[in-house]
């Protein structure tokens, strides 16, 4: 008997005849099913948000996988396997440094999500290999000003306002859209990162399990928020939804 | 810098407030003495924005200019955007670094911060700069530029005056530059070079004495 996909999911390079590559269907049902990773931009600045779980009480809450330092200027927050994160995160940290070598400017962060979407769609059609089972959301403050970028396992990219992805990315989006506009500061924008990472997992969320990182357009830095300040903004936000 | 008299030629770059201006002789010089050829050109668009002018081996030069044109062309297209003097300047000081010691280079224009101008030095050190000056009349030029601009911010018209007088200066005072002189401005409409008639109303402007 025939596997569900009729024999075309075994082999990524392979389109099925109504037209899709199974595989990378799948890679996106498992991305689909991580924990919610969030990126929020306005003309002010750029936060990511991410609900990253220990599932063991002797792992050490500090050490995170769940949003990169790229850059100075640039950050990524991920769903789905951290393993496949961390080979696109070493990639873009490499371009980035490239870019300063080679131009003296920080690189682009549309060049950079192009560039990591490039390799991701290699992914989908080499033979004998499988599809990044990674959702990245990069944020960021460039040359031109604050941007946020979604890049799926199928390679694509896209330029957001709100975005996010994983499990409940619908909830943390709708939740955001709420209290959003383009031109809202940084210290809203990181309360809509907080605020969506609460609506979206209802049970999970709280300052030990969300992680957060910033940017303002004053200091074009992106920097990692520590628990002491998610846990000032979460109580500060928590009533709001 | 150091063996000015290697790269018999004198360019000029200067920032005015909404801008850039450079100016050059047109003397090309083969060994010490030779006038290979009369009317070369020295100041070179690299992009809508941006230019460069050369002093030194004209092989090396051109070579150069090609590379950051198709570097210029493609990061524009690539990025949607035109790339930053900046940016443009590094490319040129990589390569140079890569290469022996043969060019001196200004690289200058307009991009989302404004006007500016860097200096490349044969060994491919970057250095930004107000007024600077390349080639064996340098000397003779700066010390034009030196004493003419001590305001904090010039205007168009008189910063093209002031890199002519100082062009003009270096073609009576050094073998190796003359001819003829040429002007180029870039400014946030894009780059521009002096037409035979605007540069005749500035010779009647500069009135030098010889």
């Amino acid at each position: 008997m025939l596997p569900p996909g009729m024999g075309y999911d075994r082999a990524v390079t392979v389109f099925s005849p109504d037209g899709r590559l199974y595989q990378v269907d799948y890679a996106l049902v498992l991305v689909n099913n991580s924990p919610t990773a969030f990126g929020v931009s306005s003309d002010k600045g750029v936060a990511l948000a991410g609900i990253e779980k220990k599932s063991d009480a002797l792992q050490d809450r500090r050490f995170s996988h769940k949003i990169f330092q790229i850059d100075e200027h640039v950050a990524a927050t991920v769903a789905g396997f951290s393993s496949d994160a961390r080979i696109l995160v070493d990639q873009a940290r490499k371009l980035a440094q490239a870019n300063r070598y080679f131009y003296d400017e920080p690189i682009d962060i549309d060049y950079l999500a192009k560039n990591l979407g490039d390799l991701v769609q290699s992914y989908t059609q080499t033979t004998a290999v499988r599809p990044f089972g990674v959702s990245l959301i990069l944020g960021g403050i460039d040359l031109i000003g604050p941007a946020v970028y979604q890049l799926d396992p199928a390679g694509v990219y896209n330029k957001y306002f709100i975005t996010a992805a994983g499990i409940n990315r619908t909830e943390a989006i709708e939740a955001a859209k709420k209290f959003y506009n383009k031109g809202i500061d940084l210290d809203r924008l990181k309360e809509i990162a907080i605020i969506s990472m609460i609506a979206s997992n209802k049970t999970e969320a709280s300052p030990e399990t969300i992680r957060l990182a910033y940017g303002g357009i004053e200091t074009r830095k992106i920097v990692m928020a520590d628990e002491s300040e998610i846990s000032e903004i979460f109580e500060r936000v928590k009533g709001k939804i | 810098m150091q063996n000015a008299e290697k790269w018999g030629t004198t360019t000029v770059g200067l920032v005015y407030d909404r801008g850039v201006v450079f100016s050059t002789d047109t003397r090309v010089i083969a060994g010490s003495t030779f006038v290979a050829h009369k009317k070369g050109k020295k100041v070179l668009q690299i992009s809508d924005h941006s230019a460069i002018t050369i002093a030194g081996s004209v092989a090396f030069a051109q070579n150069l200019v090609d590379i950051l044109r198709i570097e210029a062309k493609t990061f524009q297209l690539e990025r949607g955007y035109e790339i930053t003097i900046k940016a443009l300047a590094n490319v040129a000081s990589i390569a140079l670094w890569r290469s022996p010691p043969a060019i001196q280079a200004i690289i200058g224009g307009y991009d989302m911060f404004g006007p500016s101008l860097f200096q490349i030095d044969p060994f491919g050190g970057i250095t930004q700069e107000n007024f600077v000056s390349t080639g064996s009349g340098s000397p003779v030029a700066l010390g034009v530029l030196e004493s003419n601009l001590k305001k904090e911010k010039v205007e168009e018209k008189e910063a093209v005056e002031v890199a002519v007088e100082a062009v003009l200066t270096a073609m009576s005072r050094d073998t190796a530059t003359g001819n003829d002189f040429d002007v180029a401005i870039i400014d946030e409409k894009g780059y521009r070079e002096l037409k035979e008639n605007e540069k005749n109303e500035i010779l009647k402007a500069v009135k030098r004495v010889s």
